[in-house]
């Protein structure tokens, strides 16, 4: 693991064990490979650690993509391209998470990984931005808004809109 | 990663919610009778079906072009280029009584008043930005919903004490981490993307329109569900709704959306001559770039095209893409004259000596397959070619297999079996070994391609590109030329039927 000392002042012992000891594809990240990569890899994070030591981190220390951390390390996510085609490999996977970074990921690939939780992030910049709204709200009609109560309470900055709903599997 | 200010992402997050939109109505007599008369001789033309009569093609894309230049832009109305001379307005116009006689008036009319106003120092929203703006020594920029007329409104504001140091962007940059103290608007809301509204990049965003013009803004998309209720007010863009509606309609589109006809365009480019000699029909997608032009790109779901996504990351910028995923905002690269396939004249200049005798080969057993569809049909010659053993036969992958545009099957069995339905059987092999000869070529044109506009893309400043909405690019080393990227404007989503030479080629539809 590079920078231990980075993931455990986050995770803490235990924590950074858990995540260091093997691989698994816990999460799926769908957008643009190049920014996703550069952002996991390159973005320079600090950490204050117990013994008052500055300890300096990626994201990707935490994230552990498999394309940025390289072969024969223990991944938990793996990117995928927007625009790639998808490996048959990873349309049957069934993570725990998929996060839809950016409108064009999320309006191909939505209907795949139905049983897994969703996170999806759009930017109201993006030319895809209101194709994928309307998407989203088609994924809620019917759906209960019982997670909305459990996330009132997250802070956010004026400009941001959220909304959040359970969805049964497909 | 490139470097974001934290002070102006905390801005567009919170100071954006606040955005106050103001809206500034602005009169010019002439201008308003010139849309007027504009309005009545369309009417008149859609309700009496003459719209449809190629002799009102050069008046009416004339004056739509000037009309929307004058409406869209602080430029002075004798700086707006007119698309027809006036003086070939009055020559091709000048029987028109004889042949329309109830309109012949409304037609000098027009001509008179297009006349009059390119001859005029006028700038009527450029006088209206410049009492507003004031002397504030602030942050603003004037934001066009259009590229094209970014260098003829820069230039107007230069010759403005107030408005000089201001820039003229357009509104795709807009979507960058970017914030201005106040933005200045021209033309409809409605002729802006949503974000321009959801998104705002200043606290303070002046819309100059004329009075008959709509001020109503586009459709915001929200969601169903939206926890907390609205997060951002952005979305209140306060219209201003009200508008004169003289031009007989409440919602005017831009020029290049008016009244096209992906089809109509198809249809006209088919009639013109075609300079590879053939009419092989392929299926396309139309996509309107920017400058008013459209171009159409082979809708088979294998078919790809090369693009300049300015969103991604430096080193995936350059792209080949299915057609089907070009999304408005990226660009698209093309042969920047000639049109047609770039990957065929750098393949050709590999291939030397060898390029006509392959070339040959590959048309021959291609034309012997056409004779056979013609003569039969797809689906027999299908069935025919399942029969001598062919495995992928079916109508779609004969259509494909017969065109120009592929080399040859995958598959050995399906293209032995083709040799065989052509009389090809004995020499299949040596023809086998001569298509996966320029196949090989096809290959590495297109990495000595990719490897030329790489080097392009990571020297040149691509934010001009950006700006401007085109850019020329100079391929060295091969034979494909200049090429040029233009941004996608709109997707079309009517697939037409176009001559397989037509693809890749650019087709003006005016303005420019």
């Amino acid at each position: 693991v590079l920078r231990p000392g980075f993931l455990r002042s986050l995770l803490g012992l235990e924590g950074f064990q858990t995540l260091s000891s093997a691989a698994s594809l816990d999460c799926l990240i769908v957008g643009s490979a190049g920014s996703l990569k550069s952002e996991l890899g390159d973005v320079r994070l600090a950490m204050r650690g117990h013994d008052e030591r500055i300890e300096e981190g990626r994201l990707n220390d935490i994230i552990r993509a498999r394309q940025v951390l390289g072969p024969r390390r223990t991944y938990r996510s793996f990117i995928v391209s927007s625009t790639a085609r998808l490996p048959s490999v990873l349309s049957n996977a069934q993570p725990t998470c998929i996060v839809f970074d950016g409108g064009a990921g999320f309006l191909k690939w939505r209907h795949h990984w139905r049983r897994s939780h969703w996170l999806i992030v759009l930017d109201k910049t993006d030319p895809r931005c209101a194709e994928a709204v309307t998407a989203v709200n088609q994924e809620y009609e019917g759906r209960s808004l019982g997670l909305a109560t459990e996330l009132s309470s997250l802070k956010r900055p004026p400009s941001v809109d959220l909304t959040a709903f359970y969805g049964a599997c497909a | 990663v490139s470097a974001i200010d934290l002070a102006v992402l905390g801005r567009l997050y919170v100071d954006g919610a606040d955005a106050k939109f103001s809206h500034h109505r602005v009169e010019h007599d002439e201008f308003r009778k010139l849309c007027v008369v504009m309005g009545h001789l369309q009417r008149h033309l859609r309700d009496s079906g003459a719209g449809s009569d190629t002799y009102w093609t050069l008046l009416m894309r004339t004056a739509k072009w000037f009309r929307f230049d004058a409406m869209a832009s602080p430029v002075p109305f004798r700086d707006i280029e007119l698309h027809s001379p006036i003086s070939s307005l009055r020559s091709q116009y000048a029987r028109c009584g004889s042949m329309y006689p109830q309109l012949a008036p409304v037609v000098v009319e027009v001509i008179d008043l297009l006349h009059l106003l390119s001859q005029s120092e006028d700038s009527p929203l450029l006088d209206a930005a410049t009492d507003v703006h004031g002397t504030s020594k602030q942050t603003w920029a004037a934001v066009l919903c259009e590229a094209r007329l970014v260098a003829a409104s820069q230039a107007a504001l230069t010759r403005v004490p107030r408005l000089k140091t201001v820039p003229v962007i357009n509104q795709r940059q807009l979507r960058h981490v970017v914030w201005y103290e106040g933005l200045l608007l021209f033309g409809a809301p409605s002729w802006y993307g949503e974000h321009v509204f959801q998104a705002p990049r200043a606290r303070a965003i002046e819309i100059f329109r004329f009075s008959w013009v709509s001020g109503k803004s586009p459709p915001m998309s929200s969601f169903t569900a939206p926890l907390g209720g609205r997060g951002a007010k952005s979305g209140d863009v306060g219209q201003d709704v009200a508008a004169d509606l003289l031009i007989g309609d409440d919602h005017l589109e831009p020029a290049w959306v008016a009244d096209l006809s992906f089809a109509d365009i198809a249809r006209q480019a088919d009639t013109e001559p075609d300079d590879e000699g053939t009419r092989e029909a392929v299926r396309a997608r139309p996509f309107v770039m920017e400058g008013g032009r459209v171009v159409f790109l082979e809708a088979d779901e294998d078919a790809t095209a090369l693009v300049l996504d300015l969103d991604e990351h430096v080193e995936d910028r350059l792209q080949r893409l299915p057609v089907d995923d070009i999304a408005e905002g990226m660009y698209l690269l093309l042969r920047a004259a000639g049109g047609g396939d770039y990957v065929v004249p750098v393949a050709d200049s590999m291939l030397g000596g060898k390029r006509v005798k392959l070339r040959r080969m590959q048309q021959d057993w291609k034309d012997r397959l056409r004779r056979h569809v013609r003569e039969t049909s797809l689906l027999d010659v299908s069935v025919r070619l399942l029969d001598l053993g062919s495995q992928k036969a079916n109508e779609s992958n004969v259509r494909n297999w017969m065109s120009r545009r592929s080399i040859h099957p995958n598959d050995r069995a399906d293209f032995d079996a083709i040799m065989r339905l052509v009389g090809l059987d004995v020499e299949k092999d040596i023809y086998w070994r001569a298509m996966k000869t320029i196949d090989l070529a096809h290959l590495q044109a297109g990495q000595v391609i990719r490897r030329a506009l790489l080097a392009q893309v990571e020297r040149v400043d691509l934010s001009v590109l950006e700006r401007l909405g085109s850019m020329e690019f100079d391929v060295a080393g091969g034979a494909t030329g200049r090429m040029i990227a233009s941004r996608v404007m709109k997707v079309g989503h009517e697939i037409v039927e176009i001559s397989s030479s037509r693809i890749g080629k650019p087709i003006d539809v005016g303005g420019g």
